[in-house]
C-alpha cells in the first residue's frame, strides 16, 4: 500500500511540474541581463536576481529545509581540530565520541557508529561507505582553514543527492585555490591531541588559475576505557597531503582538480570469541592501518543563454586493516547536472550520475562477508524545478530522484517543497518529501560472530548476525515545516519541525538454532537481518542568534526528539525498538558565546547539554569547550583551546552494535599557532 | 582484487530507463518556454557582481570632501576587506571606466593603515570580525563603509546589502556617513529599503 502511494505522488509532482512548465509567460524578458552590470542603474540593479551558479548554492534564508551552516570564521572560533567536533555545533545534530578515533554522528535519531541515514561529502565526492552504510570520521582529515563552509541539512535531500541522504545530508565545501594564496603554517599539541601541524603554499599558474598544496599530520592520544582505566589503546595518527587547482579556461569555462592522499593507523579494543568451550569472550588490541586517496576533476559550462552544465568525475580509494576486518574500495564516480532557467519563472535542474564501487571485505577474527569481493553500481537521475509561484513571496520546488542500485533495484526519491517569504526578515517554508535508505555490504552479505555464552544445558551457545541478500531499502516519508524570522538587526530564530514516517526498518531476526560439531558441540544461533519495523518520529530543532552588543554573539540551541517504533506483527526482534530509541537523546541543548574583544582577542565558549541515553547506559552530560584566540599581528595567530572542562571523564556513547569498544572522553587542553605569509 | 571495471554493460538497462524518464519530462516541458528562456538572458548575474555593480555605482551619489582626494586625477579607491569574490568581480567592472572623471581603483585590505588610504570599503559578511577590530581607525575619516550583514548599517557602518527574496536591497544610515563627512545624494536615499537616522 505504501509504495502505491509513492508512486502516486511521484506521479502527481510530475504532471503538476509538466504543467506549470507549460504555462506561457506573459511578461516578456528584461533585455537588462544581455547588458554588462556596470551599465545598469541602481534601480536595474535592485531587480536583477541573485541566481547562483549550481542550484545546489542556495541563500540560506531562503531554503526550504532545516539548513545550518557552518562558515570559515565559524570554524576559526570554534576550536575543533576535526569535522566531528566542528559538528558540535550544529543544533539538531547528535555528535558522540566512542572512542579517541571513532564518532556516531546522527540527525533527527537512529544514531550509532554507523549512523546509516546521514549522508557526506566532500565537494561533491560521497565518503558515505556502502561497507557499512556510515562514515569513516576518522580519515575525513579536511585541513578546516581550507573549508568555504559546511552545509547541514537536518532531513531528507534524496531528491538532488540520491539515496541514504534519510534523515540529513552534510555538505563539506572547501575554499577556491585562489582564496587560499601564499603560505601557511600551523602547528600546535596539547593532553589528547598531543601534536598536529600543517603546512601550506597557495600560489597562481599564469592569469587564470591558482593552487594550494598541503600537507598535514597529527598524533592522537589514547581516552582511558569506561572504568577509567588508561588500558585503551585507542591512539590515532594520519599523514594526509593535498592539493587543488582552480582555473578558468574561458570566462564560461571554469575547471577544479584536486586530490588527496593520507596514511596512518589506529588502535581500537574488540570483543572476539576466544573459545567455544568453555564460552569465552574476550577484549582484545587490535591496530588498523589507514590508507587512501582521491582524486577529482570538474568541469563548469555556462552557456549563452545562462543556462550552465557541471561534468565530475572522482576515483576514490581507500584500505582499512583492521579493527575487525580488513577492506580496500575503489570507487569511481561520473557525474552530470544542468541547471537552466525555463521563462522567468522556473528554475529547472536536472542530472544523472553513475558510481561503481568494488570492495574487498574480509573478516580477520569473528567477522566475514560472503561474497569476499563485490562489485556494486549506482545509476542515478534527478530533476527538480523551482517554480516562482508569486515573484519574491512564493515559491513551489518539487523534483524525483530515480535510481538503480545493485542491492534493492529501482528507487524513487519524489519531494515537494514550498517557501513564503512574506517579508524580507521572514520565511516560512514546508516540505514533504520521500527517501530510502539502501542496504550495504554488511546488510546483504555480512556474517558475524557476536558472542559466546553456555545455554542452561552447558552446551555453548554462539550468536551471529548474518546478512540478508534480500534485504530490503527503509522508507521515510517525511513532513517538515520551518520559521526563519530576523526579528530585529540583532535577534534572528531559526525553527524547524519534523513528522517522519518510517517503514522497512532493520530487524534482526533470529533463527532456528543449529547444532554444530566443528570443533567441539555447540549451537549457532544466527540473527538475521530483516525488515520489520516501522514507526514515526517527530521533534524540533530551534537556533537563535542574539547579538548582544557588537563584539558579542549568544547562539542558544535546543533540540527535541521522539521516536515511536514498533515492530511489524511476525517479527521476532524484541530488541532493535529499544536499542534504537534509546540511542539517541530526547533533549539537546548548547549555548555558544563568541566574544570579539580588543587588541585581537577573541573568546569563545561553548556549552552542550545531551540527554541520558537509555539503551547504552550512557547519564545525560554537559560539556564545556572554550578557546581564547590572539592575533598578535596580521599574520600570527595564537590560540588556547580548553576541551570538556567540566568534568574530567564522561562516556558519550556505548553503543552495543559499535566494531570498537568505547572509550571516555577526558578533559583536555592543546595551544596552537597560525602563521600565515 | 576483483576490483575490475569489466561489468558495465550488465546494467544498460537500468541505465537506459533511469535517464529516460527525466529526460522524457523534460523535452515534453521545453518548447513552450524555449523563446522565453533563450532570447536575451545572458549569464547568471551572481550575488557579488550585482554588489559590485551597486559599489561602482554608489561611488556616482556619494560626495567625499574636497581634502579627500590629492588633486583632480586622483583614483577613487574601493577597498575590499579580505578575500572576497567581489573583489575580481569589481576589477573587471571598473576597467575602463570613470566616475566624475577620476579612474577607479580596487584594492585588498587587510590592516587599518590600508583601509584609512581608501574611499569606500566593503566589508563581506566574513570579515565581520576583522572589520570591528578596525573599525576604531576609520572614525571620522571620508571612508564609506559599506557590508552586507544584518546590523550593519544599524551599527555604525554606512550601507548595507540586504537580501530581500532573490535581489538585493541596502539600507542607508545616513548618520554614519555624515560622521564620515560624506554626503548621500537624495536620490540614493529614496531608493533605500531603510535610512536610518537617529534623531540628533
Amino acid at each position: 500500500m505504501h509504495s502505491v502511494t509513492r508512486r502516486r505522488l511521484a506521479l502527481l509532482l510530475l504532471m503538476v511540474w509538466a504543467l506549470s512548465a507549460r504555462v506561457p509567460e506573459a511578461i516578456a524578458q528584461e533585455s537588462s541581463r544581455s547588458r554588462d552590470l556596470g551599465d545598469l542603474s541602481i534601480e536595474e540593479l535592485m531587480n536583477e536576481s541573485v541566481t547562483s551558479v549550481s542550484k545546489r548554492e542556495q541563500k540560506l534564508s531562503q531554503a526550504a529545509a532545516a539548513l545550518f551552516v557552518i562558515n570559515q570564521e565559524d570554524i576559526r572560533r570554534s576550536g575543533a581540530l576535526n569535522i566531528p567536533e566542528l559538528l558540535r555545533m550544529v543544533p539538531g545534530l547528535d555528535v558522540a565520541q566512542i572512542n579517541a578515533n571513532t564518532w556516531a554522528i546522527s540527525a533527527r535519531g537512529f544514531n550509532h557508529q554507523f549512523s546509516d541515514k546521514l549522508l557526506v561529502l566532500i565537494d561533491g565526492r560521497a565518503v558515505y561507505t556502502p561497507t557499512n552504510g556510515g562514515v569513516n570520521w576518522d580519515t575525513q582529515d579536511v585541513p578546516l582553514q581550507d573549508i568555504e563552509r559546511i552545509e547541514v541539512i537536518r532531513g531528507p535531500g534524496a531528491t538532488v543527492w540520491g539515496a541514504n541522504a534519510v534523515n540529513g545530508v552534510i555538505n563539506v565545501i572547501t575554499r577556491q585555490a585562489k582564496d587560499t594564496q601564499g603560505v601557511l603554517v600551523a602547528a600546535g599539541g596539547g593532553t589528547q591531541d598531543q601534536a598536529f601541524g600543517t603546512a601550506q603554499y597557495g600560489g597562481k599558474i599564469g592569469e587564470d588559475a591558482s593552487y594550494r598544496v598541503f600537507t598535514k599530520r597529527f598524533e592522537h592520544n589514547d581516552l582511558p576505557n569506561l572504568a577509567g582505566r588508561d588500558t585503551n589503546s585507542d591512539g590515532w595518527h594520519l599523514l594526509h597531503g593535498g592539493f587543488r587547482v582552480d582555473g578558468s579556461l574561458s570566462s564560461n569555462d571554469s575547471l577544479t582538480a584536486q586530490g588527496d592522499i593520507y596514511g596512518g593507523s589506529e588502535e581500537a579494543g574488540i570483543d572476539h570469541i576466544a573459545s567455544l568451550s568453555p564460552p569465552l569472550n574476550e577484549s582484545v588490541q587490535r591496530v588498523a592501518g589507514l590508507s587512501g586517496g582521491d582524486i577529482l576533476g570538474r568541469w563548469n559550462h555556462v552557456h549563452a543563454n545562462g543556462s550552465d552544465t557541471t561534468v565530475q568525475a572522482y576515483f576514490d580509494r581507500y584500505s582499512r586493516s583492521g579493527p575487525s576486518r580488513f577492506e580496500v574500495r575503489n570507487t569511481v564516480d561520473f557525474d552530470f547536472q544542468q541547471h537552466r532557467r525555463l521563462g522567468l519563472r522556473q528554475d529547472l535542474v536536472w542530472g544523472a550520475e553513475y558510481r561503481r564501487s568494488a570492495d574487498r571485505l574480509v573478516g580477520t577474527l569473528d567477522d566475514a562477508f560472503v561474497p569476499a569481493d563485490r562489485t556494486i553500481e549506482l545509476f542515478s537521475t534527478f530533476v527538480q524545478d523551482e517554480i516562482t509561484l508569486a515573484p519574491d513571496r512564493l515559491f513551489l520546488t518539487l523534483g524525483t530522484k530515480l535510481e538503480h542500485n545493485s542491492f534493492t533495484g529501482f528507487e524513487l526519491g519524489p519531494s515537494v517543497r514550498m517557501t513564503w517569504t512574506p517579508s524580507a526578515r521572514d520565511t516560512l517554508w514546508a516540505a514533504v518529501a520521500d527517501a530510502d535508505r539502501t542496504p550495504g555490504r554488511d546488510d546483504s552479505n555480512g556474517d558475524f560472530n557476536v558472542a559466546v555464552f553456555a545455554l542452561p544445558n552447558g552446551t555453548p551457545a554462539e550468536i551471529g548476525i548474518v546478512g540478508n541478500p534480500r534485504q530490503k531499502a527503509e522508507h521515510l516519508l517525511a513532513t517538515d515545516f520551518g520559521y526563519r524570522v530576523q526579528a530585529s538587526s540583532r535577534v534572528s530564530v531559526d525553527l524547524a519541525m519534523f513528522y517522519n514516517r518510517y517503514r522497512q526498518l532493520r530487524t534482526l531476526e533470529p533463527g532456528a538454532p543449529i547444532l554444530e560439531t566443528d570443533p567441539v558441540i555447540h549451537y549457532d544461533i544466527p540473527l538475521v537481518y530483516s525488515n520489520q519495523m516501522h514507526g514515526t518520529t517527530d521533534g524540533l530543532e530551534v537556533s537563535a542568534h542574539f547579538k548582544v552588543t557588537d563584539r558579542w554573539t549568544l547562539s542558544p540551541g535546543y533540540a527535541l526528539l521522539h521516536m515511536n517504533l514498533h515492530t511489524d506483527p511476525g517479527s521476532l526482534d524484541t530488541r532493535s525498538v529499544a536499542d534504537i530509541e534509546g540511542s539517541s537523546p530526547r533533549h539537546q541543548l548548547q549555548l555558544r558565546s563568541s566574544m570579539t574583544l580588543p587588541r585581537g582577542f577573541a573568546w569563545d565558549t561553548s556549552v552542550y547539554f545531551v540527554d541520558r541515553l537509555a539503551a547504552e547506559q550512557v547519564p545525560s552530560y554537559t560539556r564545556l569547550d572554550t578557546q581564547l584566540i590572539w592575533r598578535s599581528t596580521q599574520r600570527l595567530e595564537w590560540s588556547l583551546v580548553g576541551q570538556n572542562l567540566l568534568q574530567n571523564l564522561h562516556v558519550e556513547s556505548n553503543d552495543i552494535a559499535t566494531s570498537v569498544q568505547p572509550s571516555q572522553v577526558k578533559r583536555s587542553v592543546y595551544a596552537k599557532f597560525t602563521w600565515t605569509f | 582484487m576483483g576490483l575490475s571495471l569489466s561489468a558495465l554493460s550488465r546494467s544498460s538497462h537500468a541505465i537506459a530507463v533511469a535517464i529516460a524518464l527525466p529526460a522524457l519530462s523534460l523535452l515534453w516541458a521545453v518548447p513552450s518556454n524555449a523563446g522565453a528562456a533563450d532570447g536575451a538572458a545572458a549569464a547568471p548575474a551572481r550575488e557579488y557582481e550585482i554588489k559590485a555593480a551597486f559599489l561602482y555605482n554608489f561611488t556616482k551619489f556619494v560626495d567625499w570632501p574636497a581634502q579627500t582626494f590629492a588633486n583632480a586625477d586622483a583614483p577613487i579607491v574601493i577597498g575590499v576587506l579580505g578575500d572576497s569574490p567581489c573583489v575580481q568581480a569589481l576589477e573587471r567592472l571598473v576597467k575602463d571606466r570613470k566616475v566624475n572623471g577620476r579612474t577607479i581603483v580596487v584594492r585588498r585590505i587587510a590592516s587599518a593603515a590600508e583601509a584609512k588610504l581608501t574611499q569606500m570599503l566593503f566589508v563581506s559578511s566574513a570579515q565581520e570580525a576583522q572589520f570591528a577590530a578596525l573599525e576604531p581607525a576609520l572614525q571620522s575619516l571620508p571612508v564609506l563603509t559599506v557590508g552586507e550583514s544584518p546590523g550593519f548599517a544599524s551599527q555604525g557602518g554606512a550601507i548595507d546589502f540586504v537580501p530581500q527574496g532573490d535581489k538585493i536591497r541596502f539600507e542607508i544610515n545616513i548618520n554614519a556617513a555624515e560622521h564620515a563627512g560624506l554626503k548621500i545624494s537624495a536620490q540614493l536615499q529614496k531608493l533605500a529599503a531603510v535610512v536610518h537616522r537617529s534623531p540628533t
